[in-house]
């Protein structure tokens, strides 16, 4: 059998399997305010797409994702080169990224709540966390761009600009596309936990935050069902943008 | 020496963290001639190059002849940019010094030259390690060089590679001669390849002996009755202190 047909039966056959016990967790427990039955939930999430007020959710936290992580990307860019050229700039920053690193994300939340308006706070912790991914990535690619290309293209009076161009930014992009895949990966989850706490108008987190309140359990799954197909898509833009980009490996 | 042309050096010093690698260091390629410089491993032969090269500057003693010269490298690595293919790699270092037509032409005949037009869209991962070779000889071809400079180039191949390769960077030398400068520790490559051999002492290098090659490149062979006895010179020479 063609390996990727056998992966995908794979796969398909383990999310059989968590249905499964799933659905025997339900029937066992027998209260779906505590545990819907996985066709209870996937009823509710049919309904919910259905609503006018689901695509607006999804759009706002979608919208806020993005502006955290193109944020995040720019800052970690820029900083990342500036830290990786200077050891000035490396032995400043230090601290800011160990200290932003090590901070509860609740607890960025929380202050973050005291300083912003609502729909901010997400953005702003959704940029905080995804900033030092970004960062130390880039500083690691700076550190790693080969100095015997560099010399090459020197002896061969390269013009500056093209040696930034066409070498150090094509060795930067591996680690750069490494550092945006996480931080993609990680922002999506921060943000519901920064609109479940900032309530911002629309958004999933927000959505989430009343559906627990009424004890629609599942509804909370439903929108978790929603919040996890907006981080896949992401995530598989990523790859394929990262895929596309090392043509040559 | 004929004036401006070609390359001096004169009494050139360098030592690195007080550890002497260069030591009154004096020679002179002569335009249109392939010198080789042929000394131990770890004399400095790399360090005399780089210096050559404007890479580092030596302390002491000068060198003329190159200056607002163009440089072509030879490494003794590749040296290619993986996320470009193989004639990207070779317009990479054109881009600044040749016009749009003249850059694709020139491409295109040192390619054919080295035998790579096949593989003029293949990234380096896909080539094979003599392939990579070859196609840092023609980017060091295709650049518009007065100058080329060499550090065991050869470095790595195995004899039939070796000898294979030998031939087709003759034949590209021979064809526009430029002044070059060869730096190896094998004594049948700088018999094959030079006009002019130096030969280098110990840390501190200085040039111990300096025989002329007058044999034509094209008849040049290892079983030559003349290379045959030149080796043994250049052997006795390097083995006595």
């Amino acid at each position: 059998m063609h390996s990727t047909t056998r992966n995908s039966l794979i796969t398909l056959a383990s999310v059989v399997f968590l249905l499964v016990i799933w659905k025997l967790i339900a029937v066992v427990i027998g209260a779906d305010i505590i545990m819907p039955a996985p066709e209870t939930t996937i009823r509710d999430f049919a309904n919910i797409v259905k609503s006018p007020g689901f695509w607006p959710s999804v759009g706002a936290t979608v919208l806020r994702g993005l502006a955290g992580f193109f944020i995040s990307c720019i800052l970690g860019l820029g900083v990342g080169i500036a830290a990786g050229l200077s050891s000035v700039v490396y032995w400043m920053v230090q601290p800011f990224l160990t200290i932003i690193r090590s901070t509860p994300v609740m607890a960025i939340i929380l202050l973050a709540l005291i300083w912003f308006n609502t729909e901010l706070v997400p953005v702003f912790v959704s940029c905080l966390m995804g900033f030092p991914i970004v960062c130390g990535n880039i500083i690691q690619g700076i550190k790693n761009v080969d100095i015997q290309l560099v010399q090459m293209a020197h002896i061969y009076q390269v013009k500056p600009w093209r040696i930034v161009l066409e070498l150090y930014l094509p060795s930067l992009l591996p680690f750069f596309m490494g550092g945006a895949s996480t931080a993609m990966g990680i922002i999506w989850k921060v943000i519901i936990a920064a609109e479940i706490l900032s309530q911002p108008v629309l958004g999933i987190g927000t959505q989430m935050q009343t559906a627990k309140t009424y004890l629609e359990t599942a509804r909370v799954l439903s929108w978790t069902i929603a919040i996890i197909g907006v981080s896949f898509f992401f995530e598989s833009l990523m790859h394929a943008l990262d895929n596309k980009f090392r043509a040559w490996r | 020496m004929n004036g401006l042309t070609g390359l001096v050096v004169e009494h050139i010093f360098k030592q690195f963290d007080n550890l002497p690698v260069l030591g009154d260091l004096s020679l002179e390629v002569k335009e249109n001639r392939m010198a080789c410089i042929l000394g131990p491993s770890g004399c400095g032969k790399t360090t005399l190059l780089n210096i050559i090269a404007g890479v580092i500057s030596p302390d002491s003693g000068s060198i003329t002849g190159c200056q607002d010269k163009k440089v072509s490298y030879l490494f003794q690595e590749t040296r290619l940019l993986k996320w470009k293919t193989v004639r990207q790699n070779i317009e990479f270092v054109l881009k600044d010094h040749l016009p749009v037509a003249e850059r694709r032409e020139t491409v295109n005949r040192y390619m054919e030259m080295v035998g790579l037009s096949d593989f003029a869209d293949y990234y380096p991962a896909k080539l094979s390690g003599g392939m990579k070779q070859r196609v840092a000889i023609a980017r060091a071809f295709a650049y518009p060089a007065n100058l080329l400079l060499m550090d065991e180039p050869f470095n790595g191949l195995d004899l039939a590679m070796k000898m294979s390769f030998i031939k087709a960077f003759t034949d590209l030398w021979l064809k526009d001669r430029r002044t070059a400068l060869f730096v190896t520790h094998n004594i049948q490559e700088a018999l094959l390849l030079g006009d002019e051999i130096f030969v280098l002492s110990n840390r501190p290098a200085h040039v111990k002996h300096h025989i002329t090659v007058d044999i034509p490149h094209q008849e040049r062979t290892l079983e030559h009755p003349q290379i045959i006895q030149l080796e043994n010179t250049l052997y006795n020479i390097i083995t006595t202190a």
